[in-house]
């Protein structure tokens, strides 16, 4: 391995670690989210309880990842030789790399103005501003049932209440002053948006650490994907840009290419805060969800292809150099 | 399973009826396969296999029961990297098209036309494999006349829906009220002060799996008047043919006072009524509410 391809490998290494400590923050802020809707649901607390609960907890979180975050930068930095090389490199940026960069870049940006400016969203099946609503206006996690604002008298299936995403909204809304709809039709599905080009950024990394060309084609196709895909319910393009806010469109955006991306990297044992995530924010069969599905298929996979390997060897013999 | 495994099959069909993304994957896969494309063998043996698991009736009924009966077809295919997957397969072919060029374009040989155009093609492929611009589910709408109300104007029609709903709540800190579905469908939306007699699980049945409540007989048919009273239009717009005989309008009349007994049973104090009902019938509902209504934008107000 060519020593420039050593640095390369090098130094995607430590973007990788520091999108996975945002990454991983972001699904840490989740898991609190749940560990707070389940106290809530469990001792009957009242919201305006749980939103400096969560703040709390939230602000160590973040705190925690930007410490790390600026000791990795910190560590990066050698200074002197290493620093000009940098500078140098970076003026030799191809103009083709600029075109696709910035191509990259505003088709992000329509999607984000879209989803941040844009009155459409995709409401069928779905009763999350109903349900955020009747939580800032009881005070409480389902008192009322959503769609009627009437108390329960049969209540609800327990794999539905013990999801914590309606809460987290909620707390959102008290925390920040915002109204329900700013919170879920805009806010969050603006930040999901942000958080998987993140994962498909660091999946380019993966794929296409020899070229930045690559990697920004990468991102272009993502985003035309989403465009394209925006046509039926159960397509990450619709889920993305008219439905940012529901569990199913988290977990297809963010959490299921992060597996991917942990899987690649043999990093197995963390994908499992995927699985724990999922689980928190949308129905599965008690916990048995699409990420540990597929955490175990990439698993099986990678056994596989490391049998026929060895069968291959076996097969040739070992290699005589006279 | 029976069930499932026909689920399975005719998901399939819907599937692969609105949009060929499908389609694109398979392509993609085949391209990987025979351009020997394996540096991520992994991921492409992986999503090879589960492709086709979630093809095949039988095994996608599998994957659907593991998902549970709580997700329809579609959702098998959350199983497959079906983005991540497209995208780096068409890196890799529009990769290769652009750097065959620049090795032409060193020995002096090829133009920039031929990458361009492939490129271009590949990015016209892509979207005609997808929605090709507005989606069937956002074309929403009846035609009245020559005017697509809700097609043409969306916003328009909000803004109306959530003046009427101020109006409602004006003075109240709660209000319980009954409403056209439009209305009804918007109003917890809108705010958490507005209950309802009925929920949006009567015209949005995938809601139903949110919750154990039930809706009496007699909510079910306030349900059901405010349906036909939603599609009494002007007699104008009808040939004389098609517009409601007097014995129509007596039992309409009929079934709103015993529908107007039973919303003051279940607590409603705020009625509102399409506008564009003709006068003969906002003067029926007057007299048997014994109030007057006041006209709103699209709407008439009763305060109970």
């Amino acid at each position: 391995m060519r020593i420039q391809d050593i640095r390369k490998s090098g130094k995607q290494n430590q973007k990788s670690q520091k999108t996975d400590l945002i990454l991983m923050g972001v699904l840490c802020l989740v898991m609190l989210a749940e560990a707070v809707h389940l106290t809530a649901v469990v001792t009957g607390s009242t919201l305006s309880f749980c939103a400096p609960l969560y703040a709390l907890g939230a602000g160590l979180v973040a705190a925690a990842v930007l410490l790390l975050l600026l000791g990795r930068g910190k560590k990066k930095s050698t200074g002197g030789r290493a620093d000009r090389e940098k500078i140098c490199s970076q003026s030799r940026v191809s103009l083709g790399y600029r075109i696709l960069a910035l191509t990259a870049g505003l088709l992000i940006l329509f999607q984000l103005i879209q989803i941040l400016a844009g009155d459409v969203v995709y409401l069928e099946g779905d009763m999350t501003l109903e349900t955020v609503n009747s939580f800032l206006a009881a005070d409480g996690i389902y008192r009322v049932d959503p769609l009627t604002g009437a108390p329960y008298e049969q209540g609800m299936p327990l794999r539905i209440k013990i999801l914590c995403l309606p809460t987290l909204y909620s707390i959102l809304c008290r925390l920040f002053s915002m109204s329900a709809e700013t919170v879920v039709f805009h806010v969050v599905p603006a930040f999901v948006l942000v958080c998987g080009y993140l994962v498909y950024w660091q999946l380019a990394g993966i794929f296409f650490s020899e070229s930045k060309e690559k990697k920004v084609c990468f991102l272009i196709l993502v985003a035309l994907l989403l465009y394209a895909g925006d046509y039926a319910y159960g397509m990450d393009g619709l889920g993305v840009l008219y439905g940012g806010f529901r569990g199913v469109s988290f977990r297809a955006w963010v959490l299921l290419p992060y597996t991917v991306s942990l899987s690649l990297r043999g990093k197995s044992m963390r994908a499992f805060l995927c699985v724990i995530t999922e689980a928190c924010v949308v129905w599965t069969f008690y916990g048995l969800g699409a990420c540990l599905f597929l955490l175990a298929g990439m698993y099986l996979s990678g056994r596989f292809l490391a049998y026929r390997r060895g069968q291959r060897s076996e097969k040739e013999g070992p290699v005589c150099v006279s | 399973m029976r069930e499932l495994v026909q689920n399975a099959w005719l998901g399939w069909q819907q599937y692969t009826d609105q949009g060929k993304i499908a389609a694109l994957l398979l392509a993609v896969l085949l391209f990987l396969w025979l351009g020997k494309h394996r540096k991520q063998r992994t991921l492409f043996w992986y999503t090879a296999c589960v492709t086709g698991l979630c093809i095949c009736p039988l095994t996608a009924a599998l994957l659907m029961a593991y998902q549970t009966r709580f997700y329809n077809y579609e959702w098998v295919w959350s199983l497959v990297p079906v983005t991540p997957v497209i995208a780096y397969g068409g890196t890799v072919f529009l990769a290769q098209i652009w750097e065959n060029y620049e090795k032409g374009r060193i020995a002096g040989r090829t133009g920039v036309w031929k990458p361009v155009l492939l490129t271009a093609c590949c990015i016209g492929v892509l979207f005609l494999c997808g929605s090709m611009g507005k989606p069937d589910w956002q074309k929403t709408g009846e035609r009245l006349g020559d005017q697509d109300w809700e097609e043409s104007q969306p916003e328009e029609k909000k803004q109306k829906i959530r003046a009427a709903l101020d109006a409602a709540l004006e003075g109240k800190d709660t209000i319980c009220l009954w409403a056209p579905v439009e209305v009804m469908d918007e109003a917890r939306r809108y705010s958490g002060r507005i209950l309802l007699p009925y929920g949006r699980n009567l015209w949005d049945n995938g809601l139903n799996a949110y919750s154990y409540e039930n809706c009496g007989e007699d909510l079910q048919a306030m349900y059901r008047w405010m349906c036909d009273t939603e599609a009494i239009w002007p007699e104008e717009l009808f040939a004389e043919y098609a517009r409601p005989t007097e014995e129509e309008k007596a039992r309409w009349q009929q079934e709103a006072g015993e529908n107007l007994e039973a919303a003051l049973e279940n607590g409603v104090d705020r009625i509102l009524i399409p506008g564009y009902l003709d006068q003969e019938y906002i003067t029926k509902l007057e007299e048997i509410l014994g109030i007057q209504g006041q006209e709103i934008d699209g709407y008439y107000l009763f305060c109970l």
